[in-house]
């Protein structure tokens, strides 16, 4: 029992003998004590540069958010506000080279030139530019046998679209025929092709061009 | 615990409205994106899928496309998209929303693949180049790094039965010999299919016109 403190003291002046001990206890006297429950203030460099960062960041944000709009993907976008959205409407032309398109186009061609020897032209043609009681007449009930078109004789038959085409698209699809290639008439009305329908009700047979040539002079 | 209510508001409010930032307020802006019909074309955009290109998509996934190719097309200033015929326009959102999967893309070996079924911008790719790119791609593409996938061909032997209406014809060195033909499986023709599908070309009329650049581009900051 008696070496116990004997060992301890030895130790003991040991620590205090060792220099590099004591410059530690030194040091720790001399520093400042932390006050329990509060930190140091932040640096106010620090502060400086965070307000900085907070700062461009929003000049950037207000500069290329265009007005956070989510469609908009160029940051070089006009940042005035859009007006109405500018949709194209279709015009009578438009929805009638839809129906040319769909429909005329299988014999008359997209060049309204025809196919020579079989199917007249509307491009430049004289019937297609005609009065339009006879054009009307010809879509819907189609047309029979010999026809002069353009000082060009033809003799083939044109099939009735009165029952496939509604009365819109004959007026559309005429309006188109009569201002395309060069072709200058007036437009033709859905009321003006509604009212040959109904005179024309009852009515099957194709046309003949003399028949045709006797209406609308 | 120390503080115990407060750590747990702390992180719930943090995790909160990150989720409200990030998931529902995109949603709110874009969620409501619908397909837009054309007025005068009568077109509708973006086109829905056919099932087979939908097939597609799912080999593509399956064979991990993505991993090379990305389906993003970056708007004029951004890198060379435009330059490089991968597209027409820059991406927008609503080009996405016939995607269940946004097959994005992150790393660019080979080329965008977002209008890689457009005639207009590749003449001459049809599903025949893509046949041959996908079975033998140096003889489409000589030098290119891109692996060849010849386990989505059948390849037999012509002798004794009708020769495939699908099948494909390779020439030079990876021709197959003499009298076998090269005919693509269905996850070939299901892949070239949505492939030949990929094409963004309709530039939408709201798009566009937000788009469209200020008349004097303001220099600086404000």
């Amino acid at each position: 029992m008696s070496a116990e403190p004997d060992k301890n003291f030895r130790l003991e002046q040991a620590c205090a003998s060792d220099d590099s001990i004591q410059q530690v206890h030194a040091q720790l006297r001399n520093a400042k004590p932390v006050k329990a429950g509060h930190y140091p203030f932040l640096p106010l460099g620090l502060l400086g540069l965070m307000c900085t960062a907070i700062f461009l960041s929003s000049t950037y944000l207000v500069h290329y958010s265009i007005r956070f709009d989510p469609l908009v993907y160029n940051d070089h976008a006009s940042r005035e506000a859009p007006g109405a959205l500018k949709v194209a409407v279709a015009t009578p032309r438009d929805l009638g080279k839809r129906v040319f398109s769909n429909t005329c186009i299988t014999c008359h061609q997209a060049n309204g030139m025809g196919v020579p020897g079989a199917f007249p032209p509307l491009a430049g043609s004289d019937w297609a530019q005609g009065p339009e009681e006879r054009v009307i007449r010809i879509v819907l009930l189609g047309l029979n046998g010999p026809i002069k078109v353009s000082g060009t004789d033809f003799n083939s038959a044109m099939a009735p679209l009165g029952s496939v085409l509604k009365d819109d698209q004959i007026a559309h699809a005429l309006t188109y025929v009569r201002s395309e290639w060069g072709n200058k008439a007036p437009e033709v009305k859905p009321e003006t092709v509604t009212k040959i329908r109904a005179e024309l009700a009852g009515r099957t047979a194709p046309w003949t061009a003399e028949e045709l040539l006797k209406i609308g002079n | 615990m120390k503080n115990g209510l407060i750590l747990f508001f702390g992180v719930f409010l943090a995790l909160a409205l990150s989720w409200a930032g990030l998931l529902l307020a995109a949603q709110q802006q874009l969620g409501s994106l619908g397909q837009f019909k054309d007025p005068v074309e009568e077109t509708i955009n973006p086109q829905p899928m056919s099932g087979v290109a939908h097939e597609g998509l799912l080999v593509y996934q399956d064979l991990g496309c993505v991993t090379c190719h990305t389906q993003q097309v970056r708007r004029e200033g951004f890198g060379a998209d435009l330059a490089r015929k991968w597209g027409t326009r820059g991406g927008y959102a609503r080009d996405y929303i016939r995607d269940q999967t946004v097959l994005f893309g992150s790393s660019r070996l080979g080329p965008d693949l977002r209008n890689a079924g457009s005639a207009d911008l590749h003449a001459g790719v049809d599903a025949e180049y893509f046949y041959r790119l996908l079975y033998a791609p140096q003889s489409v593409a000589p030098g290119t790094n891109m692996p060849a996938y010849p386990f989505l061909f059948d390849v037999h032997p012509t002798a004794g039965r009708q020769p495939s209406d699908y099948a494909v014809k390779i020439t030079g060195k990876a021709a197959p010999p003499a009298g076998y033909e090269v005919v693509p499986t269905a996850r070939a023709r299901e892949l070239v299919a949505y492939l030949l599908s990929l094409k963004d070309t309709y530039d939408y009329p709201i798009e566009k016109s937000r788009n469209a650049p200020a008349e004097t581009p303001k220099e600086g900051g404000h």
